[in-house]
């Protein structure tokens, strides 16, 4: 019973340490194969983001508007990198999903085509038990455009969730026939097969 | 038996005669990097393979099988989903089955006739810069990294990692400019040079779609901005550079198919509107509602989607206007 306790101590520390970004690459990919199979530990993980994600945010806005652009993604960044951008993100959209999503987006992020919108859902990486990648490479930008649509004109964000009905159904309908296009259109190759598969069908 | 270089080392050579030829070393670079990528698509066509892959974009990762052979000459491939509802994709030769996707299937004249390129890495555009990056190590494998720059953010970037003795892919990645990912293909495990047991390729119950696959086209000729429009009264005016038209279907929803050899971009214009506008980036897929009104002054819906920035996509809406306004 005590070294369950010790272990639940160890595990939460070094959750906390992941979201910090304090932990080492070795710890990280601990702290995942041990969160695999473990719905409390996910759900512990996901709430960690969020407090980590609130926290932050006070001083984001000041920081990203300091913040010089970020350098080209190196290929030679650890597996921490996509961690933790991929915490990040989720716990972004979260934040955005819990408040209803409505956010001031500047009007030059909305206009520029190089605003970078969500990465990965590291809940989905649990379930798969997909491995951490090396990719590095991730804007402030990124963050700011963390899985929105917009209405309209450029002031108006929401989030995803809040798309349903009968658009939802509509627009998943066009994106699968893009989809399957582009896999006929592609004389084999892999990726338009893969995206085509992998994508979910509407509700 | 006389034993071959490596394919990393062949490749080398190429750049180093390209050298000795007068070439720059980023023109060396950009060779070499093509030529990496054109090995990588005669790799993915004319091996044996059978692995296990990771798809992650924006809210989700998937896992994925992949089989891959031949019978004869002919290409055999079954792509299999296996997280959530089952879903397969399988290629038999000419014919193309499609399992356990419910909806509807593409209105016969959506099919293309004539395939165009699509994620052609044999045959990058020249709108891209092609660069070699460092080699490393992907999935305990030796593997060369490539970079694809568009060179503007109105077009993704996309990242390689090719296996050094078989040029397949263990890693791609398509990116913003100069950013993060917006989409991961990885292989988690990969066994090459076994052709599978037909077996493999065994149609199993009632294919949902099934489509023959049309012949290939030739490659495209590069143009700049705007596309004209055959039969339609609709012209673009923007078009991110390098992309043409492919197709273009005049039955109800019209549709016109742009691309550049490796994104595409699909504008369906419905007569009818039926949603509000919106503009949404769901991984690296654009997509885009806005309501225009055409020559008569009735108002369309028209909505773009595609693999592109999600500005993108916006302008290309906006840039589509009657062939004929009103005087």
């Amino acid at each position: 019973m005590k070294d369950e306790q010790q272990r639940e101590q160890r595990l939460r520390q070094a959750l906390s340490a992941l979201v910090d970004g304090e932990a080492h690459e070795l710890e990280v990919s601990q702290v995942l194969a041990r969160a695999r199979g473990h719905d409390d530990v996910k759900a512990r993980w996901a709430r960690y983001q969020l407090v980590s994600a609130a926290l932050q945010a006070g001083g984001q806005a000041r920081l990203e508007q300091e913040e010089t652009p970020p350098p080209p993604a190196k290929a030679s960044a650890g597996p921490w990198s996509f961690a933790a951008a991929a915490a990040l993100t989720l716990a972004l959209t979260v934040l955005l999903r819990t408040t209803g999503g409505e956010s001031a987006v500047p009007s030059e992020l909305a206009a520029s085509p190089a605003t970078p919108p969500a990465a990965f859902a590291l809940a989905g990486a649990f379930e798969a038990g997909f491995q951490p990648v090396a990719l590095g490479g991730r804007s402030d930008a990124d963050r700011k455009g963390a899985s929105l649509l917009r209405y309209g004109e450029a002031s108006a964000w929401v989030s995803p969730a809040t798309v349903r009905g009968a658009t939802q159904r509509h627009l998943q309908t066009l994106m699968r026939r893009h989809a399957e296009l582009n896999m006929l259109d592609s004389a084999g190759a892999l990726v338009p097969a893969v995206r085509l598969v992998a994508l979910a069908d509407a509700p | 038996m006389r034993r071959r270089a490596p394919l990393a080392l062949r490749l080398c050579l190429g750049g180093l005669i390209m050298l000795s030829g007068g070439a720059t070393g980023a023109e060396a670079t950009a060779a070499s990097g093509r030529a990496w990528l054109e090995a990588m698509a005669a790799a993915l066509r004319a091996n044996a393979y059978e692995g296990v892959l990771s798809y992650a974009r924006d809210d989700a990762v998937t896992e994925l099988r992949l089989v891959h052979g031949h019978q004869g000459s002919a290409i055999y491939e079954r792509l299999s989903r296996l997280d959530g509802a089952p879903k397969e994709m399988l290629r038999r030769g000419d014919e193309l089955f499609l399992l356990g996707q419910e909806d509807e299937a593409l209105p016969p004249a959506a099919v293309p006739r004539v395939q165009h390129p699509v994620t052609n890495f044999g045959d990058v555009p020249e709108t891209y810069q092609v660069q070699l990056g460092t080699p490393v190590r992907v999935g305990g494998r030796r593997a060369q990294h490539i970079l694809v720059d568009p060179q503007d953010a109105t077009r993704f970037a996309y990242q390689l990692w090719l296996d050094e003795e078989t040029a397949l892919p263990l890693r791609m990645t398509m990116n913003y400019h100069q950013g993060a990912p917006v989409e991961v293909v990885q292989f988690r495990a990969l066994a090459v040079g076994e052709e599978p047991p037909e077996a493999a390729f065994a149609l199993a119950g009632q294919p949902v779609h099934q489509h023959p696959v049309a012949p290939a086209q030739a490659a495209l000729a590069h143009g700049s901005e705007g596309v004209a429009l055959e039969a339609l009264r609709w012209r673009i005016a923007w078009v991110p550079p390098g992309f043409q038209l492919l197709a273009e279907v005049a039955d109800q929803p019209v549709m016109l198919r742009l691309g550049d050899g490796l994104a595409t971009v699909t504008v369906f214009i419905d007569a009818e509107v039926e949603d509000e506008p919106l503009a949404a980036q769901h991984g690296p897929t654009a997509a885009v509602v806005r309501h225009l009104r055409h020559c008569d002054g009735r108002p369309h819906q028209v909505t773009v989607i595609g693999e592109v920035p999600v500005g993108s996509a916006e302008r290309i809406a906006q840039s589509l206007h009657c062939a004929d306004p009103p005087s």
